[in-house]
C-alpha cells in the first residue's frame, strides 16, 4: 500500500512537470520549424518588453502599496463587516479578467469616471489603462498574500514594541514592515508576475494597438490574430523567460533554492 | 535607571474583562515600590490576561490602574511606562541582540543610549551576546536579553510572564538568584507570573493568588503559603489533607468532628457547625513510641498504615490512612529524606502520627476566611 501510495505521489507529479516541459518543447520545436520565416520587428518587439516591464512594475508596486494598510486591517482587527469586505476584496480573484476591463470600461463612461480621467489624463484606449486594468487584476492578489504574511506574525510582537514606548505607526515601521520584508517582496514578485502576463482586462480598457497598448500578451494575440506564428511565438518565448525568472527569484527568497 | 520611588507604586482596583466565557471580575492588586510581588494561580486562571490588562493591551477594561499616583486606565500602552517580559520573549528576530536592546532604549528617549546600553549589558552579563542573531540565544540568553530591552525602556514597573518556564532546572535555579540581585539592585516595582510554588516562595516578597479571574488572596509570601485563606487556595497550594467536619464547643477548647476521627484544639473556635479542616503535610509528624510528646501534638496523636511513600530529591511524600476501616481517612505528611531511614518507613508499615495544632487551618462553611 505504501509502495502504491508512492507511486501515486512521484507519478502524478512527473506527470505534471512533464505536461509543462511539453509546453516549452513545442514553443523550441515551432520556433525551430520557423526559424527561416521572418522575425518579427525589433523595435516591436522592444516596445512590448519595454512597456510590458513599466506597467507591470508600476501596477504591481501600487497595488503592494495600496494593499499593505489594507491586509493590515484584516490580519490584525475584528469589525462589524470584515467578512462581507473580505469577500468583496476577494473578487478581483476570482472573476473573470475580461468582465474587469468590461466594469472599468463601463465605469469610465459614467460621470465620476470621466471626471476621473478629466484629472489625471487619458485612461480609456491609453497606457494609464493598462496600469489600472493590471492593477485592478492583482490588488486581491496582493491582499490576499499580504494578509497570509502579516498572519504569520505574532501580534505579540507588536504588542510588546508598545510596552517599549513605540505608537502603532512605529510600530507598523519598525516592527511589522522588517519581518514581514520578504513576505512583502515576495508578494511584489509574485504580483508582478501576475501583472505582466495580464491581457483580458487589459484589451477591455487600454485596447490592442500595434506599438501604443501593446504589452506582450497583447503582441501575442495580435501576433496569433495576423497568423504571424514566429513572431507570437517570440513574443511568449520572452514572457516566458520574464515569469521564470520571477519565480526562481520567490522561490531564492523564500530559501528554498530551486 | 529607575530607583526605588513613589513611581513604582501600583494600585489596581477593581480590573475587569470580559473575553467571550473568560472574565476577570474586580481585580486588587496592590504593590509598594521596589517590591517583588508574584501573581500565582493555576493555568488557565486569567495571570497574563490580568497583566495585559494593566499593560493597556485589551481593549473593554475597567477598573482603576495607578502606577505612581498617575491613572493609566485611558493611556495606550506606550504611555504606561511598563516593561514586558512575554512567556516566550518574543525577541525581534530581524535585529540582532544589540537592536534588540537598543530598540528598547529608543522607544522613550531620554537617556544617553551608549550609556544605558553599557549598564544593562554589565548588570545583566550579557556583553558577550551582543553581536549575535537571537535565533542563537540558549534559553536563560533569550530570557536576561528579553528583561535588558524591558529595562531599557526604564519602566517604573516590570512584568514578567513565565520567564522561568523553559528553562531547565539548574538554568532556572540560575537565574532566580541573578534576576533577585539584578531587581534589587534597580529597586524597579516587579510583577511575576508564575504556577510554580517553588519559584514564587524563592522570588517574592509578596504573593497573589488568582482563581478563575480573581485576587483569592494576596499578602506576604509566607503568610500567604503558611495561611491559605479558602480550601480554593489551600487546594492550589498543593494542601490535599482538606476535610469536611463539624465545629463543636468543647469544656477545654473545641473539638472537629471528620468522618472517622475527631480531632481537638486547645483553643476554643469562633465557628460551629459544618467546617473545613486543612492539615498541611508539613505540620503532620511521625510519633515514636515511649517518646515524650509537646503539648502541640499530644491532643491528636493518630495510629495509621503508610500505604504509599515517595521519594524526591529533598524531601519525601506519604500517604498514610487513619480512621476506621468503615470510615478510612488519608493523609499526606512531608519530611525531610533522613527521617525515612531513621524511622526505617516502608509502605504497608503501622504508624503513629501527630497532628501540629497551631498549623491547623479551620475553615467555615462559606470557605471566605480562616480562623
Amino acid at each position: 500500500m505504501n509502495r502504491l501510495f508512492q507511486a501515486v505521489v512521484v507519478g502524478t507529479t512527473a506527470l505534471l512537470a512533464l505536461a509543462m516541459l511539453a509546453l516549452v518543447g513545442g514553443l523550441v520545436v515551432e520556433l525551430a520549424r520557423h526559424s527561416a520565416v521572418q522575425p518579427p520587428d525589433l523595435r516591436e518587439v522592444l516596445f512590448a518588453v519595454k512597456l510590458s516591464l513599466g506597467t507591470a512594475t508600476a501596477s504591481s508596486l501600487l497595488a503592494t502599496v495600496i494593499a499593505l494598510p489594507v491586509a493590515y486591517l484584516l490580519s490584525r482587527h475584528q469589525f462589524r463587516g470584515k467578512v462581507l469586505l473580505d469577500t468583496l476584496l476577494d473578487l478581483p480573484i476570482v472573476l473573470s479578467p475580461i468582465a474587469l476591463g468590461a466594469l472599468l470600461l463601463v465605469f469610465f463612461r459614467t460621470a465620476p469616471g470621466q471626471a476621473i480621467e478629466a484629472l489625471v489624463g487619458p485612461i480609456v484606449f491609453d497606457v494609464r489603462g493598462i496600469v489600472l486594468a493590471q492593477f485592478v487584476v492583482v490588488v486581491g492578489l496582493a491582499i490576499r498574500l499580504l494578509v497570509a504574511t502579516f498572519d504569520g506574525i505574532d501580534p505579540e510582537y507588536e504588542q510588546l514594541a508598545r510596552t517599549l514606548g513605540y505608537d502603532r505607526v512605529r510600530v507598523f515601521q519598525r516592527v511589522l514592515l522588517p519581518m514581514a520584508g520578504p513576505g512583502v517582496v515576495a508578494t511584489l514578485m509574485l504580483v508582478w508576475g501576475r501583472a505582466i502576463g495580464e491581457f483580458g482586462a487589459t484589451m477591455m480598457l487600454a485596447g490592442a494597438t500595434t506599438m501604443k497598448t501593446e504589452t506582450l500578451p497583447v503582441a501575442i494575440h495580435l501576433n496569433f490574430e495576423a497568423a504571424d506564428i514566429t513572431s507570437a511565438m517570440i513574443f511568449i518565448a520572452v514572457l516566458l523567460v520574464l515569469s521564470f525568472g520571477v519565480l526562481v527569484a520567490v522561490r531564492r527568497l523564500h530559501g528554498r533554492g530551486l | 535607571m529607575v530607583a526605588a520611588s513613589e513611581r513604582g507604586r501600583l494600585e489596581v482596583r477593581g480590573l475587569s474583562l470580559r473575553l467571550g466565557a473568560f472574565a476577570l471580575e474586580g481585580v486588587d492588586l496592590s504593590c509598594e515600590p521596589g517590591e517583588y510581588h508574584v501573581l500565582i494561580g493555576p493555568t488557565g486562571c486569567g495571570k497574563t490576561t490580568a497583566v495585559k490588562a494593566l499593560l493597556g493591551l485589551h481593549s473593554g477594561v475597567q477598573g482603576s490602574i495607578q502606577l505612581g499616583g498617575e491613572q493609566l486606565a485611558d493611556q495606550p500602552p506606550e504611555r504606561r511606562r511598563m516593561g514586558y517580559v512575554p512567556q516566550r520573549q518574543r525577541l525581534f528576530p530581524h535585529l540582532d541582540v544589540e537592536g534588540n536592546l537598543r530598540f528598547g532604549i529608543a522607544g522613550r528617549g531620554g537617556e544617553d543610549a551608549g550609556e544605558l546600553l553599557h549598564r544593562l549589558v554589565d548588570l545583566l552579563d550579557i556583553r558577550h551576546l551582543l553581536r549575535r542573531r537571537v535565533g542563537q540565544l540558549s534559553g536563560g540568553e533569550r530570557q536576561k536579553v528579553a528583561l535588558a530591552r524591558a529595562l531599557g525602556s526604564q519602566p517604573d514597573l516590570v512584568l514578567l510572564d513565565e520567564p522561568f518556564s523553559a528553562l531547565d532546572e539548574g538554568s532556572r535555579r540560575r537565574l532566580w538568584l541573578e534576576l533577585r540581585a539584578v531587581f534589587s539592585e534597580l529597586g524597579t516595582t516587579v510583577i511575576h507570573i508564575t504556577h510554580s510554588l517553588e519559584e514564587a516562595s524563592a522570588m517574592g516578597d509578596s504573593l497573589s493568588v488568582m482563581l478563575e479571574g480573581r485576587i483569592a488572596q494576596q499578602g506576604p509570601v509566607r503568610a500567604v503559603l503558611d495561611r491559605p485563606a479558602s480550601p480554593a487556595v489551600a487546594a492550589f497550594l498543593g494542601y490535599r489533607n482538606l476535610y469536611q467536619g463539624r465545629a463543636l464547643g468543647g469544656a477545654d477548647g473545641a473539638r472537629i468532628e471528620l468522618e472517622g476521627l475527631t480531632v481537638g484544639l486547645a483553643e476554643p473556635l469562633s465557628v460551629r457547625g459544618p467546617v473545613t479542616l486543612c492539615v498541611r503535610p508539613q505540620d503532620v509528624r511521625i510519633v515514636e513510641e515511649g517518646r515524650p510528646l509537646q503539648p502541640a501534638i499530644a491532643r491528636n496523636v493518630f495510629p495509621g498504615t503508610l500505604t504509599q511513600l515517595l521519594t524526591l530529591s529533598e524531601s519525601c511524600v506519604a500517604l498514610v490512612r487513619l480512621g476506621t476501616r468503615e470510615q478510612p481517612l488519608d493523609l499526606e505528611l512531608r519530611f525531610p529524606v533522613h527521617l525515612q531511614r531513621r524511622f526505617g518507613l516502608r509502605e504497608g508499615q503501622a504508624i503513629r502520627l501527630g497532628l501540629w495544632e497551631p498549623g491547623l487551618i479551620v475553615y467555615p462553611a462559606d470557605a471566605s476566611g480562616s480562623t
